[in-house]
């Protein structure tokens, strides 16, 4: 089973983007699940989303506490102590960051540490917000470390979701693809 | 109690050396409502009890964040039922104890007091208990994912009053709790608006003076970012267009005398604020025209009670 949390604030997309994550894991023939964790809506506030995927069904219903991936839209988030617990010693870590993963120092040991600057992606290709929408960017980058994602049915689920403007994101998401900068930690 | 008579008034009674509200609450960037429970707090500060029932000041607001409290006077989260119940308790408690000069003030929103509270709060006015209820007006349930309430007005767009085929918008004309509550014939009523500050500030200390009389009830205009649909930056602008439209007449009641604070004559067309708000975005002619004839009608009736 992969474990996946999305972290932000509210307003960035992560509940959409643990949906998006879902339905094309569903399209890919995977189980999956999503479950979101925020206390008031409210923008601006932390949000968790936690996604499980697995070839047979999923019978957890419950957060995930260790991660497999660890993507976070903030790049404030990973000093947050609940997400940075669930990181374990193989997690990757993907942070939406302009600076090399090298500068990246976590305070507990990860397998892999990421970094994309999906602010600027989103800004430029979608629309500019003063919360920056990077939802569908970070997933985008989240592809490339993680290969088990299959990008055929994410740009379908992207269609789905979207409508007119899935080109733009599947633009935006293809660009984090090329751009994440991922070292061994 | 603190007076303000001026802007620059306003500014030092909120400034962090003064304020009785924790530096950095953590509501939405651009939030009206925390900038009213501000208001609030400073003008009786440091002598009031303040209950604020659950809604989105109470879990941004008083609860405040990490170890630090919201508010540094006594307060109490009363249940979504039954905050004019409790602040009635509060202050016979306090006369009990011949305490008379603290404010019991209730700070709760439409859903708290419109709907599931309006038992709770007719009740005290029934009894015209010495008491301050402030209603914060956000027009619908917004911190549990902006749902509709009994404020929420005709045709605007909630999560639970969608636009779509089958639906556009809410079907329900908003319920008018200001003139409901001036019914009980309490000892004032008023309604106010965040982008009228001031008058805000003066209609809180007017309340304060009647709760020697009786009950003193503030419904307060507060435009949610996130609810509603407008940038953060705009609360402000829009808050100031529901008054000039007439969408959101200001006025006071006293003594079975209305009198409008902010003049009713020459409003902007309300098209002007119906534009500014996201969830009106789907409005048709007809539609708008309706509108029209609700406030034309809500205004014949303030009109009556002014005498005019």
């Amino acid at each position: 089973m992969y474990r996946i949390n999305f972290i932000g604030r509210g307003g960035q997309g992560v509940v959409k983007a643990a949906r998006i994550l879902v339905s094309a894991s569903l399209a890919a023939g995977q189980y999956a699940t999503a479950l979101p964790s925020f206390d008031f809506v409210r923008r601006g506030g932390p949000v968790e989303a936690f996604v499980r995927i697995d070839d047979s069904p999923i019978r957890r219903k419950s957060k995930v506490q260790k991660s497999d991936y660890v993507v976070s839209f903030d790049a404030g988030m990973q000093e947050l102590p609940d997400a940075v617990n669930r990181a374990v010693e193989d997690s990757t870590v993907l942070l939406n960051l302009a600076a090399d993963p090298e500068a990246v120092e976590m305070p507990v040991h990860v397998g892999r540490i990421g970094t994309v600057d999906a602010t600027s992606i989103a800004n430029e290709r979608l629309v500019k917000n003063p919360i920056p929408i990077v939802n569908t960017t970070m997933l985008g980058s989240l592809a490339r470390a993680m290969p088990e994602i299959n990008r055929d049915s994410l740009a379908a689920a992207y269609r789905e979701q979207f409508d007119g403007d899935a080109d733009k994101n599947i633009a935006a998401a293809s660009e984090a693809y090329e751009k994440l900068q991922l070292r061994e930690a | 109690m603190s007076e303000a008579k001026s802007i620059k008034d306003l500014a030092e009674l909120h400034d962090e050396q003064q304020t009785y509200c924790s530096r950095g609450l953590s509501a939405c960037s651009g939030c009206a409502s925390e900038l009213a429970l501000r208001m609030v707090v400073d003008t009786y500060a440091p002598n009031m009890v303040i209950g604020v029932p659950p809604g989105c000041m109470a879990g941004v607001g008083i609860h405040g964040w990490g170890e630090a409290a919201g508010t540094e006077v006594p307060t109490i989260m009363p249940l979504l039922s039954n905050s004019g119940a409790t602040m009635s308790g509060i202050k016979e408690g306090l006369d009990r104890k011949h305490n008379d000069d603290t404010t019991v003030v209730a700070f709760a929103g439409d859903g708290a007091t419109a709907d599931v509270g309006f038992q709770s709060v007719s009740g005290a006015a029934e009894r015209n208990e010495k008491i301050v209820y402030i209603m914060y007006n956000n027009e619908g349930y917004m911190n549990t994912g902006i749902q509709r309430s009994s404020t929420t007005p005709k045709y605007a767009e909630t999560k639970t009053t969608p636009v779509g085929r089958e639906s556009h918008g809410k079907d329900e004309t908003r319920k008018p709790v200001s003139l409901l509550m001036a019914m009980h014939d309490i000892a004032y009523t008023a309604t106010a608006n965040v982008a009228y500050p001031l008058d805000f500030q003066s209609k809180l200390e007017r309340a304060d003076e009647a709760t020697d009389e009786g009950m003193a009830f503030i419904e307060v205009f507060v435009p949610c970012t996130i609810g509603w649909g407008f940038q953060n930056d705009a609360t402000i602008s829009v808050a100031k267009k529901a008054t000039d439209t007439n969408f959101f007449p200001l006025w006071e009641l006293s003594d079975g005398e209305l009198t409008f604070t902010e003049s009713i004559e020459n409003a902007e067309p309300v098209t002007e604020y119906l534009e500014s708000v996201g969830k009106y975005a789907h409005l048709s002619d007809a539609e708008i025209a309706d509108v029209k004839q609700k406030m034309q009608r809500h205004l014949r009736w303030l009109e009556a009670f002014a005498g005019e």
